[in-house]
Parts: C-alpha cells; sequence; structure tokens
C-alpha cells in the first residue's frame, strides 16, 4: 500500500516535469536536432557500457552454449564440431532459433539442383549392376562345360589311382605266388622282388606304349602310300620306296625284341643258351623280312 | 463416440471449428502410435444412441451407423487418410515445427485402402462430393431420420470446410516453413519446388 502511494507520487512528478520543458522550448526544431543528435552519440557510450555490464553480469562460470541454452538462443554461433555442419542441424536451429540462429532458411527445403549427382549415380549404379550380370550370364553357358571337366578330372585322378593300387596288388599277389607261402610284405626279401617286379611292369608298359607308336605311324604310312598309289602311275619304286619305310620302323620293334631276349639269357649265364639265341635271331629276321613283303603285296594288291 | 461427446461437453474440443485428428491428439486424452501400424481414429459406434453434437468431424474409419449418428444431429463426417509421416508431424506439432522441416505433402493410401477412401458411402475424402451428397439421403431413408439441411445452417462454412487429399493442417499448404520463434510462415519460391508441392491428387484418384 505504501509502496504504491509512492510509485503514485513518482509518476505524478514525471509528467510534469515533462510538460514544464516543452513550454519552454515549444516548437524549436533546432534545438530538437541538437537534442537528438546528443541523444544518439549518448546511446552509443550506454550501448557500450551496457555490454560491459552484461559480460560482468554473467557469473555463472556456465559454457557459453550452455548459457544461451537457458536463455533460448542458438547454443553455438560459431560451430566447433562436424555435427554443427550437418544440414539437420542447422535447420533443427532454424526452426527452434528463427532468424537469430544466423541460419539461411533456404536449406530446409530439398535441394533440386543435386538431382544430376543422384542421376549420375544411380546410373552408374546400373551400368555396374548390368555388366556384372551380362558377366554371369556368358559364364553361366560354360558352366555345364566346367561342371564336365571337373567331373572327368575328378573321374580319370580316380581311375589312375585306382589302376596304380590294383597293379600294386597284383604286383604283391605274384611276388606272394613266386615265393608261395605268405611273406610279410615288410620283409626285405618280399620287397627286393617286389621292386624286380615293379621295373619289369615299367619296362612291359614302356614297349607297349612304344608298339602303339609305331603302330599309328604304321598306318599313318599305309594311308600316305594308298592316296600316293591312287595318284602315281609308277607302281615298283613306289612300292620299294614304301617297303624300305615300313621296314625301319618295325625293325626297330624287333631289335628290341631280340635285345630283350639275350638280356633274359645273360641273366641265367648259359652259354648253350646263347646258341640258342642265334637261332632266334635268324628266325626272327626272317619273320621280319616275310613281313615286309606281305605288306609289299598288300599295298600292290590294293 | 461416447468418448468424443464427453471431450465434446468437458470443453476438451472447440465444436466451432472443425475437428480432425490433430484436434483430438491436442487434446491430450487420445494416444496413438504409428510405429505401431495405428494410423489414427476409429470412431465406434458405442455412444450412437445418445450423441447429439453437430461438428464436423475427419476420422480415419468409420462404420455406417456412426456416420448416420453424426449426420442426424446435423453435422458432417469425413473420413480421411493420413501416411505415417504425416502422423508423426500430427502428434507433436509443435515439436515438427522446431525441426526447421517443411510441411511435406500426404501420401495417398495404399492400394488396400484407397478403395475404402473413395467409397461416398464410407464419406472417403477421395470421393465425388455429389455422390456424397446422395449417399446422406440414402442413409437418412435407411436409418429413418430426416435429414437437416445444412445449407440453411449459419455454420454451413465451418462444416463444409474440408482438407485437401494433400493438405495435413487445415489452413496450411505442403510445402510452408512454420517458425514459431519468430510466427513467420517462408514459403518456397523455386518453380520445380513449388510445382512439386501443389500437385494435385486428382490425376492418381481411382
Amino acid at each position: 500500500m505504501i509502496r504504491r502511494d509512492f510509485i503514485k507520487k513518482l509518476t505524478s512528478i514525471h509528467p510534469s516535469l515533462v510538460s514544464i520543458r516543452t513550454r519552454k522550448s515549444q516548437i524549436d526544431v533546432e534545438r530538437l536536432e541538437q537534442e537528438s543528435s546528443t541523444v544518439e552519440v549518448f546511446d552509443e557510450d550506454a550501448k557500450l557500457r551496457e555490454e560491459e555490464i552484461d559480460k560482468k553480469r554473467n557469473k555463472s562460470r556456465l559454457r557459453l552454449s550452455d548459457r544461451n541454452i537457458l536463455f533460448e538462443n542458438t547454443p553455438y554461433l560459431t560451430p566447433t564440431s562436424w555435427h554443427h555442419g550437418t544440414i539437420k542441424y542447422l535447420r533443427k536451429n532454424y526452426g527452434r532459433y528463427g532468424e537469430s540462429s544466423g541460419v539461411n532458411p533456404s536449406i530446409c527445403w530439398p535441394n533440386t539442383r543435386n538431382d544430376c549427382r543422384c542421376k549420375e549415380k544411380r546410373i552408374q549404379k546400373e551400368e555396374r549392376v548390368r555388366a556384372r550380370q551380362e558377366d554371369i550370364v556368358k559364364k553361366m553357358e560354360k558352366l555345364e562345360m566346367w561342371k564336365q571337366d571337373l567331373y572327368n578330372r575328378m573321374a580319370k585322378k580316380e581311375s589312375e589311382a585306382k589302376a596304380a593300387k590294383e597293379r600294386k596288388e597284383r604286383l604283391i599277389e605274384e611276388v606272394r605266388r613266386h615265393f608261395g607261402y605268405t611273406v610279410d610284405p615288410r620283409d626285405e626279401r618280399f620287397k627286393e622282388m617286389l621292386e624286380k617286379k615293379e621295373k619289369e611292369q615299367k619296362k612291359a608298359m614302356k614297349e607297349a606304349r612304344r608298339k602303339a607308336r609305331d603302330e599309328k605311324i604304321v598306318d599313318r604310312i599305309l594311308k600316305k602310300k594308298e592316296t600316293k598309289k591312287n595318284r602315281s602311275d609308277t607302281e615298283c619304286s613306289g612300292n620299294m620306296h614304301v617297303a624300305f619305310q615300313i621296314g625301319v620302323f618295325p625293325m626297330s620293334v624287333y631289335l628290341v625284341q631280340l635285345f630283350d631276349a639275350s638280356l633274359k639269357l645273360a641273366m641265367f649265364k648259359e652259354l648253350h643258351k646263347e646258341l640258342e639265341v642265334m637261332a632266334i635271331m635268324l628266325i626272327w629276321r626272317k619273320k621280319f623280312y616275310e613281313d615286309s613283303m606281305k605288306i609289299q603285296q598288300q599295298a600292290v594288291g590294293k | 463416440m461416447l468418448y468424443l461427446q464427453k471431450m465434446i461437453d468437458t470443453n476438451r474440443i472447440d465444436v466451432s471449428k472443425p475437428v480432425d485428428l490433430v484436434a483430438i491428439l491436442n487434446t491430450g486424452l487420445y494416444k496413438l502410435a504409428p510405429d505401431q501400424q495405428q494410423f489414427g481414429v476409429n470412431l465406434t459406434d458405442d455412444g450412437a444412441d445418445i450423441f447429439n453434437a453437430k461438428i464436423c468431424i475427419e476420422v480415419q474409419w468409420a462404420s455406417e451407423l456412426v456416420i448416420a449418428a453424426i449426420e442426424r444431429a446435423g453435422g458432417v463426417i469425413t473420413t480421411a487418410y493420413y501416411d505415417p509421416h504425416s502422423l508423426q508431424a500430427m502428434l507433436n506439432t509443435k515439436k515438427f515445427f522446431e525441426r526447421g522441416v517443411p510441411i511435406p505433402r500426404r501420401m495417398i493410401p495404399p492400394p488396400d485402402a484407397i478403395e475404402y477412401y473413395s467409397d461416398p458411402s464410407k464419406r472417403g475424402y477421395l470421393a465425388d462430393p455429389e455422390k456424397v451428397s446422395e449417399e446422406r439421403l440414402v442413409l437418412a431413408q435407411k436409418y429413418g431420420y430426416n435429414l437437416p439441411k445444412i445449407e440453411d445452417d449459419p455454420d454451413y462454412e465451418m462444416l463444409t470446410e474440408r482438407k485437401d487429399p494433400r493438405q495435413i493442417f487445415y489452413g496450411l499448404n505442403p510445402g510452408w516453413l512454420v517458425n514459431l520463434r519468430d510466427k513467420v510462415i517462408l514459403k518456397p519460391q523455386e518453380e520445380e519446388l513449388v510445382k512439386y508441392y501443389a500437385q494435385k491428387v486428382g490425376s492418381l484418384r481411382v
């Protein structure tokens, strides 16, 4: 109550003072201008003073950002981390603090110019996907072939392994039969015999391969000869030529056989058998000659 | 409907303006969880016999009896669809505006719901208004009440106020940026954006 009266007194004094002043000056424009100019200067000074006082007023020792939040101002006017530059954060700042946040409101709407980049990216992605799919299609075509290859390889490996196993088992069986009783495979003698048998087997395989090769060559020559025959007029020279050709390669086969036989005989070291060898050689030579003649006749006949 | 009547009677909802989902959510009494596949208000026929408030209401689902009850009382009912993004914006509008995102366009209903919202007998927002008025007569005949003439009603303008199919809030268009701090509404100037936000649903109507 007392306060109210006091305030009333104050308010009542003020207007009277004001009215006295105006009555004195009346309508003095120059004076008004002067006054206004003086008032401006006054304001600037006052402003600076106010700022200083404000700074001193802040005794909270709060972080600047926290104080701003407390007074519902933009917390970070200068960005301090990468997060303050993200569009989401800036939009939020504008939404909460309006113009005073210093954010350009145009960032709130979706960017229409960036569509080109998005489109490019999309096109590139599609291109990559398409290329990969084409690649896959090509490979799928070969898939069956690869599958077959794989199966063949596997089957071959299996068969080879099986064959080797069988061969070994047969050898062991042979050696066992040779010994007559069940011998321990790890026994020395057994091992020796096994080695010998393996060598023999290898040799036999080699010979077989060589024979096969020679037969192939013979067939080829025969075919050639036939074609030549159809074309050429002179027969005799051709025949002789062919006969000689035939003669060379099979001769080697026969020679090998001879050599092998002599080796075998030599192992047993029986002299009288050597004579037999000679006889055998003669027989074989004759056989060879007869065979070559046969082939000649066959060629002539055709 | 009983609940709605109660809210109206206790002045939770202002009947002098059109009532939509935002108004119901702003009462604070109605909970909605869009992430649990909840799409809005399903007005049931609980207190249909004692309902007598003349309101312009917009719900997401209403049965025939409910529509009849509201129209008998002299009101107008519409069924409208809001997609989950719009629902989130409506749940807490103040928070949405503080996000600094322009108001989005409301999406059209999914294929299994678009039939319902194009049906005049369900008062769908995508249906032809002429057919809707026909259906009003039909319903009145079916349920045996006199259909009040809303044209003669002094609140005719308010009762017939309807939102655009792409509009979420009354009086605010999609694309506008509302700032509560400065109390301004910013509208986009760029051509592409203006075109995008001004697109009508008409071409997509089933």
